[in-house]
């Protein structure tokens, strides 16, 4: 989506929009038509024509724009699309606070751990803190603590 | 969990052997691993007072410690120094999305599907299900993508002498739910363009005339109890200004200038529209 420039879907929505607005011009012409309105019907079908090749000649510098398949039947529905962006957020953000609710409690499960087994292990716990550090990450590999 | 107790939990674990027993790697042997050789990790120099395993696959398959000085065992080396991204992390402001974030979760975002296209015409407010046709879905444009890959070329006048249609309207089984719709809109607003009534416009007149139609299924009741009140005023005021008419007239036809004609001038109108 990066890749495609901005003024190519401007070229494209614009396209697009007046595509649909001559198709809807055609609708109304043809649903009551009277013989003097063959010229503007002809006229509109070499508009629509012409509104299709500018479409296709947009659609290599659009292609990888990638459209989520559900947006697809928020729109068949009638709906707002921006309602599917906003559900989505609102479903990555339950999800962080629920993953972040998990890692603390096991944050807090490793250090009341360390605190036990520091009571019956204290030097072995020691040189466990010394190698991995308070919070868990290796500052410096320890010598004695490297495996072959 | 440490080395120091392995002895006494797994008595049998050297098969016999004791760590150290096996030889260094002889040089020019080869590094790759062969069935029964010796893993090339267990030749290293052992200075540092590692812990270090053989697994022997021999003919009695037995696990073998080297040395083990260390108090720690399945210990990994490769621990990643680098921090991890995680759920921890806020990835809304990770990802710089809190603009976004603010934009859909603060404001109440519209419903409607001409919310966000309105620059496009029509009534476009209409779902797949009621449109009729049943045909008209983008997910069936991708389920069953239409015939592609040709050159388009603007039509021949002969080519369009093919698009001669007849005159006259539509049959009504030809005719799409959106002109149904039109047609309709434009019915109410001949409605709301009567003088006195402007005020009833405003309801569906502020989203344009796609939004009429939809905006009166909701709002239904309400908004005929207020074109109800709206339609008392409008009555008094026609009768108001036959009254006015008659009084003319009757000024102007009456004998006498000075007759006291007000006060059985309402009653005669009303005799009259009765």
């Amino acid at each position: 989506m990066t890749s495609s420039s901005p003024n190519y879907l401007q070229q494209l929505e614009a396209s697009l929009e007046l595509f649909i607005e001559n198709v809807r011009q055609l609708g109304i012409v043809v649903a009551d038509f009277q013989p003097q309105g063959q010229p503007a019907l002809n006229q509109k079908i070499t508009t629509l024509v012409s509104l299709m090749q500018d479409i296709s000649a947009v659609r290599p510098h659009v292609e990888d724009i990638q459209v989520p398949l559900e947006v697809c039947d928020y729109i068949d529905e009638a709906r707002n699309p921006q309602l599917y962006t906003k559900d989505c957020m609102e479903k990555a953000l339950a999800k962080n606070e629920q993953v972040k609710g998990k890692i603390d409690a096991y944050r807090r499960f490793k250090a009341l751990l360390l605190v036990e087994l520091g009571k019956v292990f204290p030097h072995e716990i020691s040189k466990y803190r010394a190698y991995r550090g308070e919070n868990g990450v290796a500052t410096s590999p320890h010598p004695s603590m490297q495996m072959p | 969990m440490f080395a120091n107790s392995l002895d006494e939990i797994y008595p049998n674990m050297y098969d016999g052997r004791r760590p150290g027993e096996y030889s260094p790697r002889r040089p020019g042997e080869n590094s790759s691993p062969r069935a029964g050789g010796r893993s090339p990790v267990v030749s290293r120099p052992d200075t540092t007072g590692t812990l270090k395993t053989t697994i022997s696959l021999r003919s009695t398959p037995a696990i073998v410690h080297s040395s083990h000085s260390g108090p720690f065992y399945l210990l990994k080396d490769n621990i990643k120094t680098e921090p991890v991204l995680t759920g921890a992390t806020n990835m809304m402001l990770h990802y710089n999305l809190e603009h976004t974030f603010n934009k859909f979760i603060g404001r109440k975002v519209k419903d409607k599907l001409s919310a966000f296209l309105p620059s496009l015409p029509g009534n476009i407010n209409i779902p797949v299900s009621a449109d009729g046709t049943g045909d008209s879905s983008l997910r069936k444009v991708i389920q069953q993508p239409p015939v592609g890959g040709k050159e388009l070329t603007l039509l021949s006048g002969a080519q369009l002498a093919g698009f001669r249609l007849h005159p006259g309207p539509l049959p009504d089984q030809y005719r799409t739910v959106n002109f149904q719709a039109l047609k309709k809109k434009k019915h109410k607003k001949h409605k709301a363009d009567t003088p006195g009534n402007e005020t009833s416009t405003l309801g569906g007149g502020v989203g344009g005339p796609a939004m009429i139609t939809l905006a009166a299924g909701p709002e239904g009741p309400f908004g005929s109890e207020a074109e109800k009140k709206h339609k008392k005023p409008k009555k008094h005021d026609e009768e108001k200004k036959k009254r006015k008419k008659d009084k003319k007239k009757k000024k102007r036809h009456s004998p006498e200038p000075g007759a006291p004609t007000t006060p059985l001038a309402p009653s005669a109108t009303s005799m009259q529209i009765q």
